[in-house]
């Protein structure tokens, strides 16, 4: 059954049904169904989001990996062609992984509950469900517990492999990417899983080698190694691999992580963060003592220390914890006191902290007595360093060491440096006793080198890094185990012949003279390998020892200056066989020129075939080579060629069909683009010129033929002519009788409708009468009907015309009127204005006058009063006038300027009417 | 208030000036008494009184038909009705419709009714109606100069018309040289276009009273044709009639007037056919009723003898000769004929005898109808004899296409597919000369658009278009496509099928596609056509395209099909959009296009090619409205005449050449004239001498008889050494 098509939210709810009827798989079916229909490419996958959350829940519960990994396959294939569907597979992966580890960390802690009250079950293994597990989809089936923890484990590291490819190498889902390559780390990490640790580091080389290799390509979302940003992530998920890698103590993958690393960094334009360098040279310094490159290690240590001296939190405390560690690692260095002949492996590694060449014990001891490390360093390592750097003395180191060591032991740095430094210690204190001692009593020097605990060694190992020691040619002796004796040697080629005495005789022959000793061994004819080894050496010994100073110095020093001399010698040799290759080359080729006719001895002769051989086979590669060479480059012409003829072949045709000019189809072979232009061109110009030709040609003949035509024509116009006034008699009398004829016709025609009708006629007078009667009565009716109408309507007119022209007239009336009476009333207003005005000035002048007498019978009485001011009592102050006279602050506008404001409007008429009699009187 | 107001009264407002004129003329009653409506009826049955009733009853009934009668007067005489009576309609319209219908019409067996109006009754039935024959007026014979006096022009030269604005002028064409004013340019020579007859005789202009007829060496007017208002002009094909169209009905007044060429039953018409040469109306027509008007609605037959009209599911033929009467007397009824024409020659019919004039053939076709297919018939006329049909189906529409010597027809059927979404065209080619009138058909899988018969030839050019491509009006999708029958023959070039030249079979001889082209013209003379695209302003490319069916060098030409009777090659392509018009010149050897400022303003002027597109003359020239040929009468020279000319066309040619070379340069032209008076001089001493030996008994021998036998002949090897140059030069000695 096809599945219905569905909406999303459907899709979701249908799940849910599936579920709630217990059946989980049919509903993740159902899920993938939707969300691998190819229908929601077009749909707006934060839409589809939730279903396919939905479907990674269920999935990780029913623990079905493939048909995960199926349904995000086909949903990236579906929704990656946008950005926004890329993002949302990015948050897909994310919630996957989100389900998926929350899921292992409760099957684990499950596991671990059960773990403890299983104990006591004795493991449910029973043969029984042995067999149902065995067609059981859930392996969980009791006393496989176990077994169910690990396959969570499995299944969880085959999600982080599917997610991991599902991201990989697209730009727009990079973050997320390096977050789950950051989680996968930490799952290897805390359950500790190391195999899968190593093939998650290999499939992230994978992945980077892929970028790497699609950066040429040009193709959408591909991640772009040259942005900075990018690159940084990288470079931390292969800084943390090497950390989890050294945490996992997987030393061998932390190599090739830290080689990852190595290539990143060169890649990168940007320093990483001094923090993150400094953990990864911390872990290198990790990785390279675990190898026991004490010397890689304290240059990373030494580079930790750089970095880690930015730290702003760091204390003192940690400072002298790592300059003692840094001095110490430097200590242990081995000793490098001899050049190394031939190919060095560590010059290889000494690139990985971007060092030029391999550096040497004494630079790195050198850099470390740097006050600034060393003056941070713990006292103990000082004197350590002191004591085997600069007064080393095999004879007072051992209580020098007493003292210092139980000091040292104490420090948590100094025990892993414990194996190196003892080691070193004590090859420095075999090779001091070497110069010291010709020769020793074994016991004498093991105690002489026997150290204070923990560089305590038992006599057997002492012998065994003695033996060490010669192996890596720092000393050569002979132990006499018979007598106990060890005696040393101090010349390195002492052993060549067999015994001092004859290593005395060649001495003393080499002082005799070179010459001598050659003429001697010459006779020897056998040329063995062993027997050349020695002649070479002797060789040397012989240069050896007319140089300066060798035979005084040391056995190390003059094994130094042996092995400077053979690297010397090595590249002399390198050199002049390099010349001797030239000169041979030359000579040939001279030889051959000169055409030599000298006859070749046996020796020259078979040197001469074998050359000739070479010659010859040269010769005959440089001819199949330049066979090979013509013969693509004749295939080359020869498709040239063919493509050249296929398109003029075309052009021809092209031009042939159009049918102007024709080329032969069969030159298209030797036809070229500017011969076919030039041909071409020639081709129309000449058809061109044809034509024109041709054509005036045609032109000419139509023109004359017409011309003769009409010449001999012009004679049969002219009788012709004659005969026009004929023609048109001939026509018009032709007319003409036609129109008699017609008038005739008419004429009979009309005659018998006259016989006809005349006939008629008296009926059709007294019809016409009739009609005539008839109308003229209908047309009087109509008359005196319309006169009536018209005089009717002419009285409305006039009606209606006289009542519009009385109205107007009143209208116009009433309108004059109007303005009549608004004139009217204007007058009127102004008149009594004016009166007004006048009154009010009268009555001013009335009031002042008033006033004016008022005062004079004032002071006539106030004089009165004087005069009778002893005789009679204050009169009563009785009079309103004073009271009056004060100004009232309610003036009117209109008598602001009168003298005496007089509210004349708040006087009564009596009162007036008393002021005027007041005032006359 | 009121009583403000007493002084004004309403009764005292003057009145006496307001206007009345409106009243009164709408209360007028301006009806006189009118009689139009009434109709007199003669040749009713005599009745008893008593009959009166039934008589009128059936005659209403009877006149009904032409509109409602109002009132019919029996007029009674002793009991008896008088066989006449009066009957008045509604209007006037339906008198006079009453009148046509009825008018001789049968009532039965014995009773013929007559019907009249009044003012016939006032004419002719009056008592003192005079019975006098009077002569018609005819005007006055006038002798005519000789019309066709150009055609006597000594250097055989063609006349066109060029008009510009107000003016029009007529010239001699020169070739490429100032054409020469035949009379002086004339303003308002017409009101808008000139036209000449069909052979070039007359030229015709237009004016508001009418047509005026043109002619003679100096253009005189000849004659007029006074109808009003002619919108269209056509001419019979011997020029002798002249059918005139006016949009207004004519008006003739009852009155017999002299200077009205038209008798009263031309009332109404609007379709006139005069005499040329004599300027008389010959004729006059009405409109047939409810037709899409068709120009020209007359059609001629090739000797004018007969002219026909296309009406409603019929064709009315009419005999010139017979005062246009119908042939037969009827028309010739078809049921829903589409359209009709005549062979524009008399065809000499396999049938007929040697000796019997050449047949006039009409072909006409029907469509498609429920019980019958889509026919095209051939018929002979007079005797309308059929003379073959052709069944067609699915056919959307007809028209013929006639060969100019109407040797072929070709019938265009464009037909449609079942579904009538895409129309394609069958070419049915009839040749006319052979047996049993075979068909040969010719399948396109366009729509054709244009067809041309090659003059006095067969073949023929055809511009079609796909329909079914898309519209982008941008794209040039016409196919120019040029056809001609085949030919087999083998490598001698001797034609192989004899069959073939009397049933002839076309082939395609190269379709041309991607083109804007939509008109085609052949030369008179044939040979050459041209293809142009007109109206399409702003195309960029050439328009005009010039091609050759018979290219001499065979091996350049553009051909596909190679067993035809035709070397096809395009020999122009030339670049003139803002043409408008084309005409070749009647003898076929240059092509004139203009651009008339009646189309458009842009470039106005026109440009004549030769045959081969070659530019011989060309004028931009504002405001200019019409270039136009004089069309000339078929030659008068025989087949074998003409033979001869083309036989001797070499010292033909000669003549010629010196001729032009005269006209083209003066010097040149005195040079020969002075030859030529040397060569006189001469001869005339020459003669004078032989006068003189001939006196004396002498006679010339000028002619030597030379021996060509090979002794007689002596070999002279002459060796001549020139030396070109000549230089010394000093050489130091080197042992020196």
């Amino acid at each position: 059954m096809a599945p219905p098509v569905l909406r999303p939210e459907n899709a979701l709810k249908r799940a849910d049904e599936l579920i709630s009827v217990g059946e989980p798989q049919a509903a993740l079916q159902s899920l993938l169904d939707y969300i691998t229909s190819r229908r929601i490419r077009f749909a707006d996958p934060a839409a589809i989001e939730p279903i396919v959350f939905k479907f990674l829940e269920l999935g990780v519960e029913l623990k079905r990996g493939k048909v995960i990994k199926d349904g995000l396959y086909q949903y990236r294939k579906h929704v990656q062609s946008s950005t926004e569907g890329l993002k949302s597979v990015g948050a897909v992966s994310r919630r996957f992984i989100d389900l998926i580890e929350k899921k292992m960390s409760s099957e684990q802690a499950k596991a671990n509950a059960e773990e403890s009250t299983e104990e006591d079950l004795e493991g449910g293994v029973t043969p029984e469900n042995l067999l149902i597990s065995v067609y059981e989809q859930d392996q969980s089936v009791g006393g496989f517990n176990d077994e169910a923890v690990t396959s969570w484990l499995r299944f969880t590291w085959e999600s982080y492999r599917t997610v991991l490819d599902l991201l990989r190498n697209n730009s727009q889902l990079e973050i997320t990417y390096s977050g789950v390559v950051n989680r996968a780390m930490q799952f290897c990490l805390k359950y500790n899983r190391k195999n899968e640790f190593k093939r998650l580091a290999d499939m992230l080389r994978q992945h980077l080698d892929a970028a790497n290799y699609q950066q040429q390509k040009s193709k959408q979302y591909t991640v772009d190694l040259s942005d900075p940003d990018t690159l940084q992530r990288y470079l931390d998920q292969r800084i943390l691999q090497v950390n989890v890698s050294v945490k996992l103590g997987l030393w061998h993958e932390a190599f090739r992580s830290i080689e990852d690393v190595h290539h990143l960094l060169s890649m990168s334009t940007r320093d990483p963060k001094p923090s993150v360098l400094a953990n990864y040279y911390q872990n290198m310094a990790k990785v390279f003592f675990v190898s026991s490159n004490y010397l890689l290690n304290s240059v990373a240590l030494q580079k930790f220390y750089d970095l880690y001296q930015q730290n702003p939190k760091a204390t003192d405390e940690d400072f002298k914890f790592y300059a003692s560690q840094l001095v110490l690692s430097a200590l242990s260095i081995q000793q490098d006191d001899l050049p190394v002949v031939g190919y060095d492996p560590l010059a290889r590694l000494a690139g990985f902290l971007n060092l030029e060449s391999k550096p040497t014990r004494s630079q790195v001891i050198e850099a470390v007595s740097d006050s600034k490390i060393f003056s941070r360093a713990d006292e103990p390592v000082k004197k350590l360093y002191e004591l085997l750097n600069s007064d080393f003395d095999v004879n007072t180191l051992k209580e020098s060491l007493a003292s210092l060591l139980p000091e040292l032991n104490s420090k948590s740095y100094f025990t892993q440096y414990v194996e190196p430094l003892k080691s070193f210690t004590i090859r420095k204190a075999f090779i001091s006793a070497s110069k010291q001692f010709g020769s020793i009593k074994l016991d004498e020097l093991f105690e002489h080198t026997s150290l204070p605990s923990p560089f305590d060694l038992s006599p057997l190992d002492l012998e065994k890094s003695l033996l060490q020691a010669a192996m890596n040619d720092y000393v050569s002796f002979s132990i006499d185990h018979d007598a106990g004796v060890v005696s040393f040697m101090e010349d390195p080629f002492e052993l060549l012949g067999g015994s001092t005495a004859t290593n005395a005789d060649d001495e003393q022959r080499n002082d005799d003279g070179y010459e001598e000793t050659h003429v001697e061994e010459e006779p020897e004819p056998i040329l063995t390998r062993n027997s050349a080894v020695r002649t070479q050496l002797i060789e040397l010994a012989k240069a050896l020892k007319e140089t300066e100073g060798f035979p005084h110095a040391s056995y190390v020093d003059k094994v130094r200056m042996a092995r400077n001399e053979l690297i010397r010698q090595n590249n002399a040799i390198i050199a002049s066989e390099k010349e001797a290759a030239e000169e041979r080359a030359r000579q040939l080729e001279y030889e051959k020129q000169s055409a030599s006719g000298v006859p070749l001895t046996a020796e020259q002769v078979v040197e001469e075939r074998q050359r000739r051989m070479k010659e010859e086979k040269e010769a005959a590669e440089a001819r199949m080579e330049a066979e090979a060479r013509r013969r693509a480059e004749e295939k080359r012409e020869r498709e040239l060629a063919a493509i050249n003829e296929k398109t003029m072949l075309k052009m021809i045709e092209d031009i042939n069909a159009k049918g102007l000019i024709f080329i032969d189809p069969k030159e298209a072979k030797n036809m070229t683009l500017e011969k076919f232009k030039k041909l071409t061109v020639e081709l129309v110009s000449k058809d061109k010129k044809d034509l024109d030709e041709r054509m005036s040609h045609a032109f000419k003949r139509v023109d004359h033929i017409e011309r003769a035509y009409r010449k001999l024509e012009a004679p049969l116009w002219e009788k012709d002519a004659q005969k026009q006034k004929e023609r048109d008699l001939e026509s018009y009398n032709k007319l003409k009788q036609m129109m008699v004829e017609k008038a005739k016709k008419d004429h009979e025609e009309n005659l018998r409708i006259h016989d006809r009708l005349v006939k008629i006629y008296p009926s059709y007078l007294h019809f016409r009468e009739k009609v005539i009667a008839a109308q003229k009565s209908q047309i009087e009716a109509l008359r005196a009907e319309n006169a009536a109408k018209l005089e009717a309507a002419k009285n409305a007119r006039l009606q209606e015309v006289r009542q519009q022209r009385y109205n107007e007239l009143i209208a116009r009336r009433k309108e004059e009127l109007a303005a009549k009476e608004h004139d009217d009333r204007q007058r009127m207003l102004q008149d009594r204005l004016t009166k007004e005005r006048k009154e009010r000035e009268r009555v001013n002048k009335e009031k002042d006058e008033a006033a004016r007498k008022q005062r004079e019978i004032e002071e006539a009485v106030e004089r009165t009063i004087k005069r009778n001011v002893s005789a009679t009592p204050a009169p009563p102050v009785r009079s309103a006038p004073p009271a009056r006279a004060a100004p009232p602050p309610r003036a009117s506008n209109e008598q602001v300027a009168s003298p005496a404001p007089q509210p004349e409007k708040k006087l009564t008429y009596a009162e007036k009417m008393k002021l005027r009699r007041a005032g006359r009187a | 208030m009121a009583a403000v107001f007493d002084d004004i009264r309403l009764e005292d407002i003057p009145v006496d000036d307001v206007d009345m004129q409106d009243l009164e003329e709408t209360y007028a009653v301006e009806r006189s008494i009118e009689f139009d409506r009434y109709v007199v009826v003669d040749g009713a049955p005599v009745a008893p009184e008593a009959k009166v009733g039934a008589l009128q009853k059936v005659l209403t009934k009877l006149f009904s038909q032409a509109g409602s009668v109002v009132d019919m007067d029996v007029p009674v005489e002793e009991g008896r009705t008088k066989g006449h009576l009066f009957i008045e309609f509604e209007d006037a319209g339906a008198a006079r419709r009453a009148i046509k219908m009825f008018n001789g019409k049968k009532l039965d067996v014995k009773h013929r009714l007559w019907v009249n109006g009044l003012d016939d009754m006032e004419r002719y039935g009056r008592p003192d109606f005079s019975t006098e024959y009077r002569e018609p007026v005819v005007p006055e014979f006038e002798a005519t100069e000789y019309p066709r006096s150009w055609l006597q022009d000594e250097t055989g030269r063609d006349q066109f018309v060029l008009q510009k604005g107000e003016m029009t002028a007529v010239f001699w064409n020169r070739n490429n040289l100032q054409p020469e004013n035949v009379v002086e340019p004339r303003r308002n020579w017409s009101n808008s276009i000139l036209n000449f007859s069909p052979h070039g005789t007359y030229l015709f202009s237009f004016h508001d009273q009418g047509i005026a007829s043109w002619g003679g060496p100096q253009f005189k007017r000849l004659r007029r044709f006074a109808h009003p208002d002619v919108k269209a002009i056509s001419m019979s094909s011997t020029e002798k009639y002249l059918v005139t169209f006016s949009s207004e009905p004519l008006e003739v007044s009852d009155e017999p007037n002299e200077a009205c060429p038209f008798g009263p039953e031309s009332r109404g018409h609007q379709l006139c056919i005069w005499d040329v040469a004599t300027g008389v109306c010959v004729k006059t027509f009405a409109l047939p009723p409810q037709q899409q008007l068709q120009w020209p609605m007359v059609k001629w037959s090739f000797d004018d003898k007969f002219c026909a009209r296309l009406g409603p599911g019929a064709i009315a033929v009419y005999e010139t000769e017979k005062n246009f009467q119908l042939l037969g007397g009827k028309v010739m009824k078809i049921e829903d004929v589409q359209d009709f024409s005549f062979a524009p020659k008399g065809i000499k019919l396999a049938s007929n005898r040697p000796n019997d004039p050449p047949s006039t053939v009409m072909v006409y076709w029907t469509p498609e109808s429920n019980n019958q297919s889509c026919k095209a018939v051939l018929i002979e006329l007079p005797n309308r004899r059929v003379l073959r049909t052709i069944n067609l189906v699915q056919v959307t529409d007809v028209s013929f296409h006639w060969q100019n010597q109407a040797e072929f027809l070709c019938v265009q059927v464009d037909r449609h597919t079942k579904s009538r979404k895409t129309i394609f065209t069958n070419m049915e080619i009839c040749s006319l000369t052979a047996r049993e009138f075979p068909f040969e058909k010719v399948e396109i899988k366009d729509r054709c658009m244009r067809f041309a018969w090659e003059p006095n030839s067969d073949r023929f050019v055809i511009i079609s278009r796909s329909e079914n491509v898309n519209d982008n009006p941008a794209i040039a999708k016409n196919v120019v496509s040029f056809y001609a029958p085949e030919k087999k023959v083998d490598k001698k070039g001797v034609i192989i099928d004899k069959e073939l030249s009397i049933f002839k079979k076309w082939k395609l001889v190269r379709a041309i596609d991607g083109k804007f082209s939509n008109e085609i013209t052949w030369s008179p003379a044939g040979r050459f056509v041209c293809v142009a695209a007109i109206g399409k302003i702003g195309s960029r490319n050439e328009n005009i395209d010039f091609y050759d069916m018979d290219y001499p060098n065979t091996e350049k030409i553009i051909n596909t099909a190679t067993d035809v009777n035709a070397t096809l090659r395009d020999v122009a392509h030339i670049n003139y959009a803002s043409a408008t018009d084309y005409e070749w010149d009647p003898s076929g050897r240059y092509l004139a296009f203009w651009s008339s400022a009646w189309k458009h303003k842009a470039e106005n002027g026109y440009k004549v090619f030769n045959l081969a597109g070659a530019i011989v003359r060309e004028e931009l020239i504002t405001d200019f409205n019409n270039f136009f040929w004089r069309p000339r009468p078929d030659s008068l020279l025989s087949n074998s005449e003409k033979k001869k000319v083309r036989k001797n066309l070499k010292e033909w040619s000669a003549h010629f050449e010196e001729q032009d070379a005269m006209e083209a340069d003066s010097a040149t032209r005195e040079l020969i004239l002075k030859r030529r008076n040397w060569l006189d001089e001469w001869s005339k001493y020459r003669e004078a001498c032989k006068q003189t030996l001939s006196e004396s008994g002498l006679s010339i021998c000028d002619c030597v008889e030379l021996s060509t036998k090979d002794e007689d002949c002596e070999l002279v090897e002459e060796i001549r050494e020139t030396v070109v140059e000549e230089s010394t030069e000093e050489v130091p000695f080197f042992e020196e």
